[in-house]
């Protein structure tokens, strides 16, 4: 099992996008790819082969599972692709819906920018585990 | 994995960060506030609350990861309100009137954490049997805000639920914080609420609330405040006025001067009042007047209105001709039913009348009263704003009231003169909105470490003088010194890092110059200040030369 290093982050808001690449690339250390909406994320993934994606769920036009949906289609997304969803409301239901997706894993928001790639980090160590 | 170059670089990229978004923030709530604006016009109501919801949803979740914690909380509270108000479309009223207040509230309360106001102290200078404070506050947020500011001046804070005030077992009160908010229902339940919880407790209650009206402060008055303060809390007059009030809120009995010529009934109010706490002086005679007040330092008059060759309404009006004494509260004490003869005595000075006989319940409450607004009244114009000390013509009256009672009744007292270290760079460097926190912070500090006996005066600027009675140089020297210590331990924030500030102190007592004037020993004082300056400051020097020139 060997560390991620590509993250592949969709996120609609850009002060977030720019918060996200301070806490993942400058302080995680992470290579990533930030991207503005569902649509820009299915043209890059290929190119990019990322191991980790990070989906916002509320986003204009396509949302978070949305998005995964439309990657499934496009086959960009293999078994030891972690997938995760960020979200501000993170209720039961809400967990069990995106579980039955094949999303275990919720990253709540607001995240801390400090300690976001370690969260990660260990999300990833239980994904392979 | 984070190195410390890299995390540096991080932070100071985070602080831009932050920067960008609190801007950002600002065009959030102008949009806001037009969205609630337009609610109330029905066709578009729902796609306005979809709006006002996406727009919290958004701050709820981005907030807090730009530090913004309490304002993410509010936004959170907010969408979770506006959400029931779209699933729930029968009930229109429950997004509260104050929501927005609120939120800038959130904000600003930010923001003072933040800029350069804060003001963080060490544990260090809780001093064991410390004033406690009950804090009844719903937002855990604002509270913890609350409690570690005020433990930083050196309270004991205690938050608590309203529903466990009769049941804890903290420390006995010296005073309760509470936010008037804290129990639902409409405005008669909570006055009855908080009348019914508070009958038995003894100390003074500051009440907080969003709201700034006359209303508000009404309800807080009846509910049995003695203070009301509006939210956003300004923490450091809020620590001003609660050390004021539990420093001065009646521990020092109050003094009455009775003028009576009828020994007995003299000696009946004497007891009466003693027995109620009070110290009395009685004199019978009028021709005493100005010697005894100036002795004794009354802080109410009770007199007969008539008295052997001159009317209590005389001995009043030449008091209101004296500068000192002029608000000084004068009762009457007369059998006199002729009452074109006591509106006289009224017009001439005098506050009240009693009617012999006197009903000495009343006359107990009359005298607390007066005594009370009296103190308030001294406060508010001999006290300077930003610390809460004595004036510079006070702290000087002072001195020449403790020289003149040392010559009368010989006693040793010591005067301390004292001054804020490099004060000009803290203001250069930080502005002087820190620099009068620095001040204040020293004003405060001042209060918790001195006896209420002891005259702490700002004597200017970043100079303060103290006079302390029955304390000799050396015990000045220990006293002020374990005050410069704590004050050293001060962590000042400005311009966003931390810094703090040392003192000097020079020390002098009476002894040093028996037969010289209050004047001379003042100079004494600054002598020694001024070689504790030169000697590397950051240490109290004592004129006597023998509590030594330590370093700090």
């Amino acid at each position: 099992m060997s560390a991620p290093e590509k993250v592949l982050y969709v996120e609609d808001d850009p002060d977030i996008r720019e918060i996200a690449t301070l806490a993942l690339r400058d302080v995680g250390g992470f290579t990533l790819k930030t991207c503005e909406s569902g649509d820009e994320a299915l043209r890059s993934v290929q190119a990019f082969a990322p191991q980790v994606i990070l989906l916002d769920v509320m986003m204009p036009g396509m949302n978070g599972p949305e998005t995964l949906a439309a990657l499934r289609e496009q086959d960009a997304i293999t078994d030891s692709t972690l997938v995760m969803f960020m979200t501000a409301k993170v209720h039961p239901d809400e967990l069990q819906r995106y579980k039955k997706m094949g999303v275990e894993h919720v990253i709540s928001k607001p995240f801390d920018p400090m300690t976001l790639a370690d969260e990660i980090r260990l999300i990833w160590d239980g994904f392979n585990g | 994995m984070v190195d410390s170059t890299r995390s540096n670089v991080a932070g100071y990229r985070l602080a831009t960060l932050k920067k960008a978004y609190a801007e950002r923030l600002e065009s959030e709530f102008r949009k806001l506030e037009a969205l609630a604006d337009r609610l109330d016009e029905p066709p578009s109501r729902n796609d306005t609350l979809h709006e006002m919801h996406r727009a919290l949803h958004t701050i709820a979740g981005a907030a807090g990861t730009f530090g913004f914690h309490l304002l993410g909380q509010k936004a959170r509270e907010l969408e979770q309100l506006v959400a029931k108000d779209l699933t729930e479309p029968g009930e229109k009223t429950l997004i509260p009137v104050a929501w927005f207040t609120e939120l800038k509230e959130a904000l600003a309360a930010h923001n003072r954490e933040q800029s350069t106001e804060t003001v963080k102290a060490s544990q260090q200078t809780i001093i064991d049997g410390s004033p406690c404070i009950w804090l009844v506050e719903r937002d855990d947020i604002l509270a913890g805000y609350a409690q570690s500011q005020l433990t930083s001046f050196g309270f004991q804070v205690f938050h608590l639920d309203a529903g466990d005030l009769k049941t804890t077992d903290h420390p006995a009160p010296d005073l309760l914080l509470i936010d008037h908010h804290a129990v639902q229902g409409d405005v008669t339940e909570r006055q009855s609420f908080w009348q019914t919880l508070l009958e038995d407790v003894g100390c003074p209650i500051f009440f907080m609330g969003a709201e700034e009206s006359f209303n508000a402060r009404l309800q807080a008055f009846r509910a049995g405040g003695q203070g009301y303060f509006v939210k956003p809390l300004d923490m450091i007059k809020l620590a001003s006025h609660i050390s004021q009030i539990i420093r001065t809120d009646d521990h020092e009995p109050g003094r009455i001067l009775i003028i009576e010529d009828d020994r007995e009934l003299a000696m009946y109010f004497q007891s009466t009042l003693e027995q109620a706490g009070m110290q009395v002086a009685v004199l019978d005679q009028a021709d005493q007047l100005f010697e005894t007040v100036s002795e004794f330092s009354p802080e109410l008059v009770l007199m007969d209105l008539r008295l052997p060759d001159v009317t209590g309404a005389e001995l009043a009006g030449l008091l209101g001709q004296s500068e000192r004494w002029a608000h000084l509260p004068v009762v009457y004490i007369s059998a006199e039913s002729n009452s074109r003869l006591r509106n006289q005595a009224l017009l001439q000075g005098g506050d009240a009348f009693l009617e012999k006989p006197v009903d000495t319940g009343i006359l107990v409450r009359l005298c607390l009263t007066r005594i009370r607004k009296l103190r308030e009244l001294e406060r508010t114009r001999n006290r300077d704003s930003l610390t809460g000390l004595l004036k510079h013509a006070n702290i000087k009256e002072a001195l020449q009231l403790q020289w003149k009672l040392a010559q009368r009744r010989p006693q040793t007292f010591g005067v301390v003169m004292l001054d804020i270290d490099h004060f000009k760079t803290v203001n250069d460097t930080y502005g002087h909105v820190v620099g009068d926190t620095v001040i204040a912070a020293a004003g405060t500090l001042l209060r918790q470490h001195f006896r209420i006996t002891d005259k702490l005066g700002r004597y200017g600027g970043e100079e303060f003088t103290l006079v302390l009675p029955d304390c000799d140089a050396d015990q000045a020297w220990q006293l002020v010194d374990r005050l410069r210590k704590d004050f050293a331990d001060i962590k000042f924030v400005g311009n966003g890092e931390p810094f703090s500030c040392t003192l000097s102190a020079g020390v002098a007592d009476n002894r040093q110059c028996p037969s010289d004037t209050a004047e001379a020993l003042l100079e004494k004082a600054d002598q020694a200040l001024y070689r504790a300056k030169h000697a590397g400051r950051n240490r109290v020097v004592s004129a006597s030369g023998l509590t030594g020139v330590r370093p700090g």
